[in-house]
């Protein structure tokens, strides 16, 4: 995938954390999209899906705080950096400008 | 905002706090293949999602979807180089017995992702077992100018293959349908 394109799994993942807003750790970000989309993932799905947005500079993480729930162990907080914001916008836009560009019959049938 | 508070009702933080371990021996194979800076993250989230199932659906569902999750995570991104792993694990003269113990990881990986993927695990066997025995065939060839010691160690490396794959398969399919059913 190129860099300044975004895949169907990581524009989810980015709106997710979007949404999220400061909150957005991995456990967390499975249950968000299972609650808004109903389409369950993987922790190891996330994980590279994070990764790979954090090397794009689309996401930034830090450390938060060891709680007794997760054995002593960190959270890592996720957050959207400008390019991410500007990454969804244009993607957004795409995507309003290809369904607009669909003759009204055809949507017509696809509804 | 989702925070814990939205997500998780009073009685079941108050349950969390009683803290279960979960099991050493999956969370040891998950650090052992993790990259050591992805450790803390993702270990406390499997910890978390392993307290939340524990007091949801029980301790021994709670452990099948934490082994679940941790055959998900096996992949380049979490695990890096293995090859400094298998070298560490198994010593230089045996990587190749730690290759297919990966390579089985990765078809069970295929499979709990997929339900159409059953045709590989016996493919990739016999994959195995067939590289074998052309090496055993090529060992046999040279045997006149290197002795027997060799052949008769590859010989009994490829029964312990061949035994090795056949018990696996046996007790995959078994555990598959096993968990398939209880889940």
């Amino acid at each position: 995938m190129s860099q300044n394109h975004l895949a169907e799994f990581e524009e989810i993942v980015l709106l997710t954390v979007s949404i999220l807003d400061g909150n957005a750790y991995g456990l967390n970000i499975i249950e968000e999209i299972d609650k808004r989309i109903n389409r369950r993932v993987s922790l190891g799905a996330i994980q590279t899906v994070l990764k790979r947005l954090e090397e794009k500079k689309f996401l930034k993480s830090e450390f938060g705080e060891a709680t007794k729930i997760r054995g002593g162990k960190r959270k890592r907080y996720y957050s959207i950096t400008g390019e991410g914001r500007f990454i969804l916008k244009e993607t957004k836009e795409q995507r309003m400008g290809l369904w607009e560009a669909i003759p009204t019959y055809s949507l017509q049938i696809l509804s | 905002m989702g925070s814990h508070s939205d997500l998780f009702s009073t009685d079941l933080i108050m349950k969390l706090q009683q803290n279960p371990e979960p099991p050493a021996l999956i969370i040891q194979l998950f650090r052992w293949f993790c990259k050591p800076e992805l450790v803390e993250e993702i270990e406390g989230d499997l910890v978390e999602q392993y307290q939340l199932n524990h007091q949801l659906k029980g301790s021994f569902k709670a452990k099948l979807k934490l082994l679940k999750e941790v055959i998900l995570l096996f992949r380049p991104s979490i695990y890096g180089s293995l090859q400094s792993k298998l070298l560490w694990v198994f010593g230089p003269s045996d990587v190749q017995r730690g290759i297919l113990i990966v390579l089985f990881m990765l078809i069970a990986q295929m499979l709990l992702r997929s339900e159409y993927e059953h045709y590989t695990l016996l493919l990739t066997s016999l994959l195995i077992v067939f590289i074998d025995i052309v090496k055993l065939v090529q060992i046999r060839n040279q045997e006149k100018v290197q002795g027997h010691q060799i052949f008769i160690e590859r010989k009994r490396d490829l029964i312990f293959k061949i035994v090795f794959i056949a018990g696996f398969l046996v007790v995959w399919y078994l555990l598959y349908y096993a968990i398939k059913a209880w889940l």
